[in-house]
């Protein structure tokens, strides 16, 4: 997969603090079942190494607590387009999140 | 030796090809109109090869391994990489001819001048790099070199290291020893955010102010924008250091505005630019 290592690959003692959930949606976002996996993204997220409360807001999902926890934005909007979401409620959904 | 032949510029949201009931009708056909005037000045200049420097929208490009800057070096590529998801994209998925003595010769002269590119040697683009070209040059005539900009995972190049990048090309351009016609195409911008809570609003004056600037080649002004002032125009305004970039090949020459339309519907401020 161009520019990601396998899933689960990496210890959860090495890459930047942004690095696995980020690693997580684009791998995510790579998948030819994207959307399907959406349903299931708890088993998907289950082989990455992430910390708790970034586990926790992957699977809200909680969009403004993925961007603090360092989301790249164009990641973010991809992960809530395979949720189904309408494109023109992003922003509206983002400033209501608590 | 070569000649730097023409610069175009211009956004390269894909709304104008998948969503444009989104967008204002008058605006987005003034949209339209412009393209058609970059075509048409694309097919008048008929360069033997373009660079097309973009954003990339971490499609390609992770935070893995992240250039600051790379070229692409092939004979070919293609895209967009969301057609080949979603079959109602809006253009094909396509290849596009490549030049890759061109590109080679950069990066080496580069490598010698101290602009270390990174090389992919493989490189599916997005809508970056294909909706202009849908436009620009459908039927893939004019050979293309893509060049990427990191814009969406910081810390970012800053504008003046990009003018100052902008300004090497057009030097090596000049200096390549070859009897060819150089253009270039910077894609993308310019305000608006993708992925944040601003998505949606676009910074009119921002915008506006950046194309006088850009269009009486008022460089260092271009060059000194800061990260901050930027960001605060737009999570993906970022973006418009493809502009800069251009900006610095052509060294403060004007350029004419062929289109300013803050497209509501498109989130995005949308511009397009010649420079002849």
């Amino acid at each position: 997969m161009s520019g990601s290592s396998s899933p689960g690959s990496s210890p959860a003692s090495t890459g930047s603090d942004r690095y696995a959930i980020n690693q997580a949606i684009f791998d995510l976002s790579l998948h030819p079942d994207a959307r399907k996996l959406v349903a299931n993204k708890a088993g998907f997220f289950a082989a990455y190494p992430l910390r708790a409360e970034e586990r926790q807001a992957l699977l809200g999902p909680e969009w403004k607590r993925l961007l603090e926890l360092g989301v790249l934005p164009n990641l973010l909007y991809r992960y809530y387009a395979l949720h189904g979401m309408p494109p023109e409620t992003f922003a509206a959904t983002v400033a209501a999140a608590g | 030796m070569a000649q730097l032949c023409l610069g175009l510029a211009t956004s390269h949201l894909a709304h104008i090809v998948n969503a444009r009931q989104l967008g204002d009708p008058a605006q987005v056909a003034a949209f339209d109109a412009g393209y058609r005037r970059l075509a048409a000045a694309l097919a008048t200049a008929a360069p033997d090869v373009a660079l097309i420097v973009s954003a990339e929208h971490v499609n390609k490009f992770f935070i893995d391994n992240m250039p600051a800057f790379c070229i692409g070096m092939f004979n070919a590529f293609s895209g967009p990489a969301e057609a080949r998801k979603r079959k109602d994209y809006g253009i094909p998925y396509r290849p596009v001819p490549s030049e890759p003595h061109f590109a080679r010769y950069l990066v080496e002269r580069g490598l010698d001048e101290g602009v270390d590119w990174a090389i992919a040697e493989n490189w599916e683009v997005d809508h970056g790099i294909m909706v202009p070209l849908s436009r620009l040059d459908p039927d893939g005539r004019h050979p293309m070199v893509p060049v990427f900009i990191n814009c969406a995972a910081p810390p970012l190049p800053s504008p003046r290291r990009c003018y100052a990048v902008g300004r090497w090309l057009g030097e090596a351009i000049a200096g390549w020893d070859r009897d060819k016609r150089v253009a270039i195409i910077a894609t993308g911008g310019l305000s608006h955010s993708v992925g944040t809570a601003q998505q949606g609003w676009i910074d009119e004056d921002f915008d506006r102010r950046f194309l006088a600037d850009f269009c009486a080649g008022r460089d260092e002004a271009l060059a000194a924008l800061s990260d901050h002032e930027i960001n605060a125009t737009g999570s993906a305004t970022g973006e418009i250091r493809s502009w800069i970039m251009l900006a610095g090949a052509f060294a403060g020459r004007k350029a004419e505005q062929v289109l300013y339309e803050p497209i509501r519907g498109f989130e995005t401020g949308c511009a397009q630019c010649i420079i002849a």
